[in-house]
């Protein structure tokens, strides 16, 4: 197999995830948009009291004016609203942040954090996991550094997860991040799931051969993956 | 009884969701708010006050909205069912349409306007239940 034959792989990967992530970002906008509006909507009734408040108007007014525009609860909801908007915003940076990581290009091999690119990973695929799988994420320190070409090393173990999601009807995934003491200290990523087909595709074993990755797989309601890394070179 | 008087619960177990629904309603209805079914059934059970019109999301930790939304059907028969979920094709979700114990599905996300339109057919059908 080629580089061409792997850019082909690694697209298709990618062209699978994309629904997914699609959905993610679609809540965090629906968010801060229609919070938008309500914020103008608040806007609008405060200025109007201000107007009036300028124009002199007089108690019994004014009174009136904060009782239609409900101003005790637009005083109390505001603040949590703009709370709400950051909060969204800030989901939607990261999710950005942690996907760019994965449509990166191979890139030149470089230190990687196998725990960075398992939890950039988790953020991406929250849609896939959330109120179906209960996701245990495990780190048993110390977990090597491993050498590797970043983009394909994040692509690999997204597309690994994504595809336990979809193997898992649901129930329990354990995802553990450590050591393997026995193969030298190479950094170990195993997933321990009720897998109901194998889940390491092409693309995820050719990018792990290149990277001399050992790879273990068993399905079953006990099924695991296990992945060893050299550690830095 | 004035639309003031009326009870619209919304169950969501995601914050900022809960909030845009209660944004959406609570300028013309009295809006209770629960994180999950189980948090939703004890206000059904507690509070003295009926609720008109249940708006849940579907995929929730715990009790999910169509489990919510068959026993409020069986033990509230007056309270109408609104569900949101951005998985309507799931297999329980048709059931549950399908049951009548869901009066209208509404995909996620949803426009605070077309809530408040569904929530205002489904107080209609409130009153219809009542009447009845």
């Amino acid at each position: 197999m080629d580089e061409t034959d792997l850019e082909v792989l690694r697209n298709a990967s990618i062209g699978r995830l994309v629904a997914t992530v699609a959905h993610e970002l679609n809540n965090p906008v629906h968010i801060v948009a229609c919070n938008a509006g309500f914020l103008t909507q608040y806007l609008e009734g405060l200025l109007e009291l201000t107007a009036e408040v300028d124009a002199g108007a007089d108690a019994a007014r004014l009174a009136a004016i904060r009782e239609r525009i409900e101003y005790d609860y637009l005083k109390q909801d505001a603040p949590r609203l703009i709370q709400s908007m950051r909060e969204a915003a800030e989901r939607l940076a990261d999710l950005v942040r942690n996907l760019r990581t994965f449509s990166r290009s191979p890139g030149d091999l470089e230190t990687l954090d196998l725990v960075e690119v398992v939890d950039s990973a988790l953020v991406v695929l929250a849609p896939l996991f959330r109120n179906r799988l209960v996701v245990e994420r495990e780190v048993r320190p110390p977990v090597p550094a491993v050498t590797g070409r970043e983009g394909h090393i994040h692509q690999a173990v997204l597309a690994l997860l994504a595809a336990v999601a979809e193997a898992v009807p649901e129930g329990r995934v354990k995802i553990v991040v450590d050591s393997d003491s026995a193969a030298g200290g190479r950094a170990r990523l195993i997933v321990r799931a009720p897998l109901t087909r194998t889940v390491v595709d092409e693309f995820c074993r050719r990018i792990l051969a290149t990277h001399g990755a050992i790879l273990t797989e068993s399905v079953g309601a006990d099924g695991v993956v296990t992945i060893t890394l050299p550690a830095e070179r | 009884m004035s639309e003031r008087e009326l009870v619209v619960m919304v169950v969501d177990d995601e914050p900022l969701n809960r909030d845009l629904l209660r944004r959406a309603l609570v300028f013309d209805y009295d809006v209770e708010e629960a994180p999950d079914g189980s948090a939703a059934l004890q206000v059904f059970e507690d509070d003295g006050r009926q609720v008109a019109v249940l708006v849940c999301d579907h995929m929730m930790p715990g009790l999910k909205g169509t489990d919510l939304v068959r026993t409020v059907s069986a033990r509230w028969p007056t309270t109408v069912s609104i569900l949101l979920t951005g998985y309507q094709d799931l297999p329980e979700i048709q059931q549950a349409r399908r049951d009548g114990v869901v009066f209208e599905i509404i995909a996620k996300p949803c426009m605070p306007p077309d809530i408040k339109q569904v929530v205002e057919r489904a107080l209609a059908e409130h009153r219809r239940r009542q009447a009845s």
